[in-house]
């Protein structure tokens, strides 16, 4: 559960980004924050991580007040929290197995990670998570010969390696086009259903509304709307933005997508429970979404 | 205690930044300073009157302002006052050009196989074959072993000067000031001042000068390097619940191998040519040897002598502009 | 040229060679990975097994680099090192006396029978930078020219012949440079000049035609179509894109040059510089002197090196 308690950002050059938010997000939602450029969107979203410092008030992740912590307490919540980016943030001549396993930097200390001395059991952890994604098949291949839609999923598999309570999404399907938009955000859904929460930055409101349980409208460094998916009208939109959205500005018919929503990957994986290895038959080959 | 907002703080800023230039010795001190600036704004535009009529009868004259490159006149005059100024404290007495000496006496001599020492051609290439193995590999040795010692010491100082990785500048200005003296100092000075901390002529100065002057060279180019990067990964790591070390070795180290590898050999390079210098110094080699043929006049054995070194460096080169290239 | 390449048959060299690596690609495959994606793992377990080993690699290399760094260690007698002991006193006395500057000797007030004004570390710094200015200058002018005949893209497969030639200057150290032009002009100063500035029109040659190369000069064909020759297209397409660049790399090689001009006096004492003093001071190890020496030649290239790169960030 994520508490945010009357919290104040001001930068150095004295631009006040964020004030007074009050804000609680209970376990297993879907929160969408939408709002214009420059309204404080991936503000908030850095300020639960710690990524920026906040001057006033409290951030509470599951009773912990992140904003005091520093050196290895602060290692060991960020480890609870996984973080997705909008350029996908991969090590680029790494293979997708290795960024997937630097997802569990906050386990080891630094002598393991210098070597690479990570446990059997973690690196079928990676694989796991890469598995649920679809493309275990390019577990070994150099990051950035992925296409966009596949790095991002290669972020999320390493996000899901933390084994996290909460996945923060900062603009995640900005730079993808249409098509991968909808795959990626079907698996943040199915990763909403294993039970992590989820906060993301949207700028899309249609994205917003039909994948999210709640929907925050931020302006200017303030909560003005804070509801669910359905009540966000054509009058909540011009207090967000500051005027209605014409027809080409939202993202058309997006009722009818080819895939079934409820498709499901199963639980999150964990250390604990070991895969179980697949029988000889031929496994039906999951549709690679390019 | 009352508080002072950011807002307050910049307003007070601003009032003292006003009171100060209304006072009078403001006034008079800076009171050449505007004059001159304007008059470097006034020769600083061409106005040129151009005629855009049809029939050039001059009834549609407009003036378009033509900027002139001051500095550039200013610079260019500047260099040429220094060139002429250069050639005052040197002296060319002696000068006598011997063509005939020269082409006769030396270059050709380097390659011809002489009747007392080299007998044959032959005996040309197994000398060189000779000094290759002995003389010019000690060289190589040397310059190596004190490449890989000084570029590995080399990886923790250009993390440390880079901006981008450690945000202190208290850590950060000193390191890059202390290295920036190790790379002002030639290297036959370090040469000088290790080996009196040794014997001098032992090859372990020479390891540690070549070692200390690769420092030198590689910590620049690897940090410019560094402050290029993307630090997007470095930021992916951060957000995983990593320290400073972790984020720098996973996330940027993987970029950063492939360049190493590169400036590690054009550092190889670069004491190869520089270590020529050390036998100057104490240390005697193969530069040593060579200095003994050329004053001798034997100059097929200098030939000879020359080979593996043009051939090495060249190699060397060759392989170090590929893999930049490559690599960028 | 494109229609070529598309009915272009392989060769039965190239299917050989093929057949040949094949093993060679695939344990390539084995310990660098997938690199096109390419195996299908049916479930993590079997994923986990098909993992490349490059621990196993990383050993592998360690061990060879360790083996090649003793053997050369051994073979230059490095442990010979420690044979002596190194005593201490004697060395702290000598830093001690080093970094004690001699004033009279750094500004050159020397009576004449030590040698006057012209044996003071002062001037002999000034001899030096002139020599190198002097040096790096006619490089610049010089190398243009060869520069623009060394690049591939203005002149195709004739520029191999300024290539080769740029090779073979650049590859001969200064120093050997010099010791075999003595034989040309003499013991003087004009021979360190010529040393230096033929060895820099190597270096710098080199690196214009690699700016030549990497400009974009599609500017080269429009002009071609309006009718210019080849210096009038040169010198409108080529020269404002580079240009910058080329004094950039000029004032980068007398950066450099400085280091390697303190070194020509070292040699002869007729070259001149800073360099005489120091063997002088080195032969009679009189340290204090040495510390004037080493301050005069560091303060020297702080300076030149300050000025290059602050005249260089100004034009990029």
């Amino acid at each position: 559960m994520i508490e945010l308690k009357h919290v104040d950002k001001i930068y150095p050059n004295g631009y006040k980004a964020l004030s007074d938010i009050n804000l609680t997000v209970k376990d297993g939602e879907f929160v969408s924050i939408i709002g214009l450029s420059g309204a404080g969107k991936s503000t908030l979203i850095r300020c639960i991580n710690r990524m920026h410092d906040i001057q006033a008030g409290q951030i509470l992740v599951d009773g912990v007040d992140i904003s005091r912590l520093h050196g290895k307490a602060l290692r060991a919540e960020r480890r609870n929290i996984g973080m997705i980016f909008q350029s996908f943030n991969l090590i680029k001549r790494a293979s997708v197995y290795k960024n997937v396993l630097a997802g569990r930097v906050g386990y080891h200390n630094t002598f393991e990670t210098l070597f690479g001395i990570y446990s059997k059991k973690e690196r079928l952890l990676a694989l796991q998570s890469l598995d649920k994604f679809g493309i275990l098949d390019k577990a070994y291949v150099r990051a950035d010969q992925l296409s966009g839609g596949q790095q991002q999923r290669v972020a999320l598999a390493r996000a899901l390696t933390q084994e996290p309570k909460l996945i923060l999404a900062d603009e995640p399907v900005a730079s993808l086009d249409p098509v991968t938009t909808l795959s990626v955000m079907n698996d943040f859904t199915r990763i909403n259903k294993m039970g992590i929460t989820i906060i993301a930055n949207m700028h899309h409101v249609d994205l917003a509304k039909k994948f999210s349980t709640r929907i925050i409208g931020v302006r200017a460094g303030q909560i003005v709307f804070d509801g669910k998916p359905e009540d966000v009208t054509d009058e909540v939109t011009k207090l967000i933005y500051g005027r209605s959205l014409n027809n080409n500005e939202k993202l058309g018919n997006i009722d009818d997508t080819p895939e079934a929503l409820s498709e499901d990957i199963g639980k999150a994986p964990t250390l604990e429970k070991a895969p179980a290895k697949a029988s000889n038959k031929a496994a039906p080959k999951k549709a690679l979404k390019k | 205690m009352k508080q002072v907002t950011p807002e307050q703080r910049i307003q007070e800023k601003q009032a003292r930044k006003a009171a100060f230039h209304a006072s009078k010795f403001y006034q008079i001190a800076s009171w050449p300073f505007v004059h001159i600036s304007a008059f470097y704004k006034k020769i600083s535009v061409q106005h040129i009157k151009v005629d855009l009529s049809e029939a050039q009868d001059g009834s549609l004259i407009r003036e378009i302002p033509r900027k002139r490159p001051i500095g550039l006149y200013l610079a260019l005059i500047a260099f040429i006052v220094i060139l002429i100024i250069c050639f005052i404290p040197l002296n060319f007495r002696d000068v006598n050009w011997k063509w005939d000496y020269f082409w006769n006496d030396e270059i050709v001599r380097l390659f011809t196989p002489f009747k007392y020492r080299t007998k044959t051609i032959a005996g040309w290439w197994a000398y060189s074959w000779k000094k290759f193995t002995t003389s010019f590999s000690h060289l190589f040795y040397v310059c190596f072993l004190g490449t890989v010692l000084g570029s590995l010491i080399a990886i923790p100082v250009y993390y440390l000067c880079a901006q981008n990785v450690t945000r202190n500048a208290l850590i950060r200005t000193p390191v890059r000031l202390f290295n920036d003296l190790l790379r002002t100092i030639p290297m036959f000075i370090i040469g000088y001042m290790i080996s009196l901390i040794f014997s001098t002529g032992s090859t372990i100065s020479a390891v540690l000068t070549v070692a200390v002057f690769s420092l030198g060279i590689m910590y620049q180019m690897m940090f410019e390097y560094i402050e290029t990067l993307e630090m997007s990964p470095f930021e992916a790591i951060r957000s995983c619940g990593g320290n400073n070390l972790q984020c720098t070795n996973i996330g940027l180290h993987p970029e950063v191998k492939p360049m190493f590898f590169a400036y590690f050999i054009y550092t190889l390079e670069i004491n190869i040519r520089a270590s020529v210098i050390l036998s100057y110094v104490g240390f005697q080699g193969y530069v040593y040897d060579l200095q003994n043929n050329i004053d001798q006049g034997w100059y097929d054995y200098v030939g000879a002598m020359l080979l593996p070194l043009l051939l090495v460096v060249a190699a060397l080169q060759f392989i170090s502009n590929t893999l930049a290239r490559r690599l960028r | 040229m494109s229609e070529n390449t598309a009915t272009k048959q392989p060769s039965k060299w190239s299917t050989f060679w093929g057949k040949v690596a094949l093993p060679f690609k695939k344990t390539h495959v084995f310990f660098f990975g997938d690199t096109k994606g390419l195996t299908h793992y049916r479930d993590p377990i079997s994923a986990y097994q098909a993992k490349p080993k490059m621990w196993l690699v990383t050993t592998i290399l360690l061990v060879i680099f360790l083996g090649l760094c003793f053997y050369m260690g051994k073979a230059i007698n490095i442990q010979d090192a420690f044979s002596r002991p190194i005593q201490w006193t004697e060395i702290g006395k000598n830093f001690a006396a080093f970094f004690t500057i001699d004033w009279n000797y750094f500004w050159g007030n020397l009576s004449a029978d030590q040698g006057g004004y012209t044996s003071g570390v002062f001037y002999n710094c000034i001899i030096t930078f002139c020599i190198t200015f002097i040096a790096t200058s006619i490089a610049f002018f010089i190398s243009i020219p060869l520069g623009l005949l060394a690049s591939h893209k203005l002149f195709g497969k004739k520029a191999y012949f300024a290539e080769i030639f740029l090779i073979l200057i650049r590859t001969f150290p200064e120093l050997l440079l010099a010791l075999f032009l003595t034989g040309l002009t003499g013991y003087t100063m004009f021979t360190a000049i010529f040393a230096l500035s033929l060895h820099s029109v190597g270096m710098v040659g080199k690196l214009y035609a690699d700016q030549i190369d990497e400009a974009d000069l599609d500017s080269l064909e429009a002009l071609d179509a309006c009718g210019s020759n080849k210096m009038q297209r040169i010198k409108m397409a080529v020269m404002p894109q580079v240009f910058p660049n080329f004094l950039s790399v000029g004032l980068y090689r007398l950066d450099i040059n400085i280091r390697t001009g303190t070194m020509l006096g070292l040699i002869v004492q007729q070259y001149g510089g800073i360099g005489w003093n120091f063997l002088l001071d080195f032969r009679s190890t009189s340290f204090s002197r040495l510390g004037a020496d080493t301050l005069g030649i560091v303060f020297m290239i702080i300076v030149v090196d300050l000025l290059s790169s602050a005249l260089r960030k100004k034009i990029v």
